[in-house]
């Protein structure tokens, strides 16, 4: 699990542009969006097509991703239990 | 009434002047290096800077720049200030990276999609300096001094506009190219005409 | 004081190449959205759109020049030439500009070749000026969903400002395997025939289209005909909020609304033509707006059920429905609409009726934060 959320992070900061953050800057249970990481509705939506591109998960709506992207732990939680790859 | 030019600046060949005054410069770099450059070096600290697109950096730093220092930089409501800029390849750069996903790996991303429209780079200044006004991208082969000088005096004429920033802001494949005027109603000495405009751009 | 009005216009949609056709149309209820299994366009998922057919415009087409040139020139045209017919306008004065309103154009075309000089938007747009020997570089207006009625109002203050008698306005976007995937990414579609303010609605559906007006001035007090358009009010403004989202306090379409209402009571504007395109975030933004300015009483609508968001397009094409509706004082039912699914209730027009109605708001919003409104009025 631990390589997963290490790797979900490199991910995250660089399909999200997050130039001036690094592994360390992100807590593993802060928020992702909101506060913490501050990401708004079209990063969400990357967060999306990442989780299809690298994870083979496929959510059929948007609105999924507000539970499974609450935080670092939330998302490595759900990818360990969902990915085909 | 007399619109002046109170204020422009330029990014061409990696070099960023203001008033003409070169105030930064660095030709090792690659042109899109050095908007990450000038953006560091101006210490402009904008995080969503990263997010955006080539087109999106060129036209949001040149017009952070241009109003750096004036009454209008920062997050007072702008709601008589306007927004004209035009260039010549509209999104083409980001449309072709937009391409790329959704080739044989179809994985069509939206952070690059949202940037195919040319005027998201309007949107970009608008959010950061609180400009309400009115805000047109206009697409031409070449800047096209003499329609955007009568444009934008028109709507100053006819709507309740009193700055407004104008220009040309373009950024295909490495090609970056800033022109911005600061146009306001009878501040400054340099009048908004054809000819000035030419020659400011040309120079 | 100068009055700029519509001399003529054209609609070419999957409904008509006539705005005649198109009107009757959608006076009649017709709808032109379908739904399109995946892989059409090579789109993995299918999608609910209205599309030209692509013979029908070929043949349309070739009945007035066989040049060679690609769908969206072809369309646009088309569409000029449809509104010239039966007009006085001379093409090939100098006192005439062609303005272009699209967000996309040709690029299609880059699916073949990234290298190719036909996306260009200004290609496109001298292919249409030179068919039509016209001798000024044409003006394109490229400013997401609302670059159609930023397209009126910079035509408009073309002619306020003496440059030109006559500006041929022509809008057009065609549908492609760029901009659904776009869409899609943005999980911004339905995979039904869109609902526009309704309590279900779940997205935009997208829509083919070409549209023209042609404006001109009347500066010298001279009569216009009775049922003569014209364009009385218009603003833009921005929203300096986000750069997909809408104002979640409908921020710059109040401001627009509120310029263009300056000096008019609710009770002057006979409908309000909405951008309703059916997304949850701007049908709710757009019902806020009228809310703040005291507009909820007027009857509103969206055209996006029977044309889907036409895009460069929308702005002109849905303008001209509106001009039509103000000549046969005909308010028209907002397709796809069954239960309030704002928060602040709107009169959303469920029947295509009569009504005696002199002015109207058309209403536009788009991506950047953009917004623009029009308020067309009718000489009587």
């Amino acid at each position: 699990m631990e390589q997963l959320i290490a790797q979900l992070k490199r991910e995250i900061i660089e399909v999200l542009n997050l130039e001036e953050i690094t592994p360390d800057d992100i807590d593993n249970d802060a928020p992702l969006f909101g506060e913490g990481l501050g990401l708004d509705s079209i990063d969400a939506l990357e967060l999306i097509v990442l989780m299809e591109k690298n994870y083979g998960i496929k959510l059929q709506d948007a609105n999924q991703g507000k539970e499974i992207f609450k935080s670092i732990n939330c998302m490595a939680d759900y990818i360990s239990k969902h990915r085909t790859i | 009434m007399n619109l002046c030019i109170s204020k422009y600046c330029s990014i061409k060949n990696n070099c960023f002047s203001v008033n003409g005054e070169v105030v930064f410069a660095n030709s090792e770099l690659s042109a899109t290096e050095f908007l990450t450059a000038l953006y560091r070096h101006e210490q402009i600290g904008y995080p969503k800077f990263f997010k955006m697109d080539y087109l999106a950096k060129t036209g949001f730093l040149a017009a952070d720049l241009l109003l750096k220092g004036t009454a209008f930089y920062g997050d007072s409501l702008k709601q008589t200030m306007g927004i004209f800029l035009s260039n010549n390849s509209s999104s083409l750069d980001t449309d072709i990276a937009f391409q790329k996903t959704i080739g044989k790996e179809y994985f069509p991303s939206p952070s690059v999609f949202v940037y195919t429209l040319p005027n998201i780079v309007m949107g970009e200044i608008a959010i950061k300096h609180k400009i309400f006004g009115e805000n047109t991208f206009f697409v031409s082969q070449e800047f096209n001094d003499r329609f955007v000088r009568d444009y934008v005096n028109q709507v100053f004429v006819e709507k309740d506009m009193e700055s407004a920033i104008v220009g040309w802001v373009e950024l295909f494949d490495q090609h970056c190219e800033a022109f911005l005027m600061l146009v306001e109603k009878e501040k400054g000495t340099i009048n908004f005409t054809q000819e000035i405009i030419h020659k400011l751009y040309k120079s | 004081m100068s009055t700029v009005y519509i001399q003529s216009n054209n609609i070419i949609s999957s409904l008509g190449f006539t705005t005649e056709e198109n009107m009757c149309a959608v006076v009649s209820g017709k709808s032109g959205l379908h739904y399109y299994k995946e892989n059409t366009l090579d789109v993995p998922e299918g999608f609910y759109a209205s599309r030209i057919d692509a013979e029908k415009l070929n043949a349309q087409f070739a009945l007035i020049s066989n040049l060679e040139c690609s769908r969206f020139e072809k369309l646009a045209i088309l569409s000029v030439h449809n509104a010239i017919k039966n007009s006085l306008v001379n093409t090939t004065d100098s006192r005439t500009l062609f303005i272009l309103s699209t967000t996309k154009g040709n690029i299609a075309f880059l699916e073949q070749d990234t290298n190719n000089e036909q996306a260009y938007l200004w290609h496109s747009a001298q292919v249409i000026a030179n068919y039509f020997k016209n001798p000024n570089t044409p003006i394109i207006v490229s400013n997401a969903c609302i670059s159609g009625i930023s397209a009126t109002i910079v035509a408009k203050r073309m002619l306020t400002s003496g440059n030109y008698d006559t500006v041929i306005v022509v809008g057009a976007d065609i549908i492609s395997k760029f901009i659904i995937s776009g869409f899609q990414s943005f999980k911004a579609l339905s995979q039904k025939a869109c609902k526009p303010f309704d309590a279900n609605r779940v997205g935009l559906n997208l829509g083919e289209g070409a549209a023209t007006i042609i404006l001109k001035i009347n500066d010298k007090g001279n009569c216009l005909p009775k049922g003569t358009i014209t364009i009385e009010n218009e603003a833009i403004s921005n929203d300096a909020n986000h750069i997909s989202g809408p104002s979640r306090t409908g921020e710059g379409l109040f401001l627009a609304l509120q310029s263009v209402m300056k000096g008019r009571k609710a009770e002057e504007i006979g409908f309000v033509n909405a951008h309703g395109t059916a997304t949850p975030y701007n049908d709710e933004m757009e019902s806020i707006a009228l809310w703040r300015m005291g507009m909820t009483e007027i009857p509103v609508q969206s055209l996006k059920g029977y044309f889907g968001h036409t895009l460069g397009a929308a702005g002109l094409l849905e303008l001209i429905i509106s001009a039509e509706s103000l000549r046969q004082n005909t308010i028209i039912k907002s397709l796809g609409y069954e239960t309030c699914g704002v928060s602040h209730p709107l009169h959303i027009i469920t029947e295509t009726k009569t009504k005696e109605i002199t002015r109207c708001i058309k209403m536009v919003s788009g991506f950047g934060g953009c917004n623009a409104v029009c308020m067309l009025k009718k000489i009587s």
